[in-house]
């Protein structure tokens, strides 16, 4: 009933229930100027769009529902904010953290290989000083044999030695034929 | 954009909840009345909203940008809902027209309801423009300081155009025969 009193009819429902019915031919509003009007901008556009609003009630109800999804909208933005930007500061960290402290595991692995490092020295070391030593003409005769060039330079300097060189020192018999023993001839 | 699955789930989780909000709003607005399906828009509006975050996530952290999202889901459902066939109109018109025919009157004094509105109608164009503007904002249900910001006055300019304006209206309205009750 659109009487709040006995024979009065309510002006404002009797007006809202009208120009709602009549909003189909009404031509819809712009994203933009709704959100300028709801902004409280002024504007032609605006202005426009305000008159739309006093004569439709889907405009007017576009406007309401407008201005009361400003703060909700709002709101979805600081939190999509929040949730987006905590784990790329987290992951900052973590990437400063890293720059600047050795992780564990690397740690571990300069330890085990300066421990292995260490005990193969150790054991060659060791395995050095247990060898038996040499005795000094083996050692002589071992480098006389094995550098022969060196021994040829010896054998020279001995061959310069009588009865050593059979070319140069032997036994020449006198010539024959001119120290022929003749014998009445 | 690569999330790891507990960031995703939690901006589902928000974009779940602002769509439920949404879907509220719209409940609350009447909205539906103009032919669309809340769940539907509450579920375009978290679709656009999530591919709008694996577009660009920044882009999505603006108030207006989300609003803008939400504003073109719900016109462009009352547009789509507007060019459906006709059955919906003659709807829409019976339900509306109802809102002025009481079952225990007669046919009489239900056709005097769309007359009344006529004629308030009639009345309020005699108004100049300003007080007109502030008559129908009021009539509509914005609050004095809405009808201020909107007009781009303050609170107390507003109300003396109301004022004035309904003082005018009445005296109309009497002169027509009609005494409403205007608050």
């Amino acid at each position: 009933m659109n009487s709040s009193k006995f024979g009065k009819p309510d002006v404002a429902k009797l007006y809202r229930r009208f120009t709602r019915s009549r909003a189909a031919s009404a031509p819809l509003p712009e994203v933009d100027a709704l959100l300028a009007l709801a902004d409280g901008q002024q504007s032609d556009e605006t202005e426009r769009l305000l008159a739309d609003v006093a004569r439709s009630g889907m405009h007017a109800d576009l406007l309401r529902f407008t201005r009361e999804l400003a703060p909700e909208s709002a709101r979805l933005g600081a939190e999509l904010e929040r949730a987006l930007e905590r784990p790329a500061a987290d992951h900052a960290r973590r990437a400063r953290h890293t720059a600047h402290a050795p992780a564990p595991q690397r740690g571990w692995l300069r330890v085990a290989a300066s421990v292995a490092a260490g005990l193969v020295v150790a054991i060659a070391v060791w395995t050095v000083q247990r060898a038996p030593a040499p005795t000094t003409s083996t050692a002589v005769a071992a480098t006389t044999k094995s550098d022969r060039i060196f021994a040829a330079v010896d054998d020279r300097s001995s061959a310069s030695t009588p009865g050593s060189d059979r070319i140069f020192h032997a036994d020449f018999k006198p010539d024959e034929i001119f120290h022929g023993k003749f014998s009445g001839g | 954009m690569t999330l790891d699955p507990a960031l995703r789930t939690r901006l589902h989780r928000l974009l779940a909840d602002y769509g439920a909000k949404v879907r509220s709003l719209i409940d609350g607005h009447g909205l539906g009345q103009y032919g669309i399906d809340p769940a539907d828009i509450e579920q375009e509006v978290r679709i656009r909203l999530w591919k709008a975050l694996e577009r660009d996530r920044n882009a999505a952290f603006h108030t207006s940008f989300i609003q803008r999202v939400v504003l073109t889901v719900v016109i462009d459902a009352i547009r789509a809902a507007n060019a459906r066939p006709l059955e919906a109109l003659p709807e829409a018109v019976d339900d509306a027209g109802m809102a002025f025919i009481d079952p225990t009157a007669g046919p009489e004094r239900n056709a005097s309801g769309i007359n009344d509105f006529d004629r308030i109608v009639g009345c309020m164009a005699e108004l100049p423009e300003r007080r007109r503007k502030a008559v129908a904002l009021h009539l509509q249900g914005f609050s004095l300081r809405e009808i201020g910001q909107l007009s781009g006055t303050s609170e107390e300019a507003a109300r003396k155009l109301l004022d004035r304006g309904l003082q005018s209206l009445r005296e109309s309205l009497a002169v027509s025969g009609i005494v409403g009750d205007i608050e």
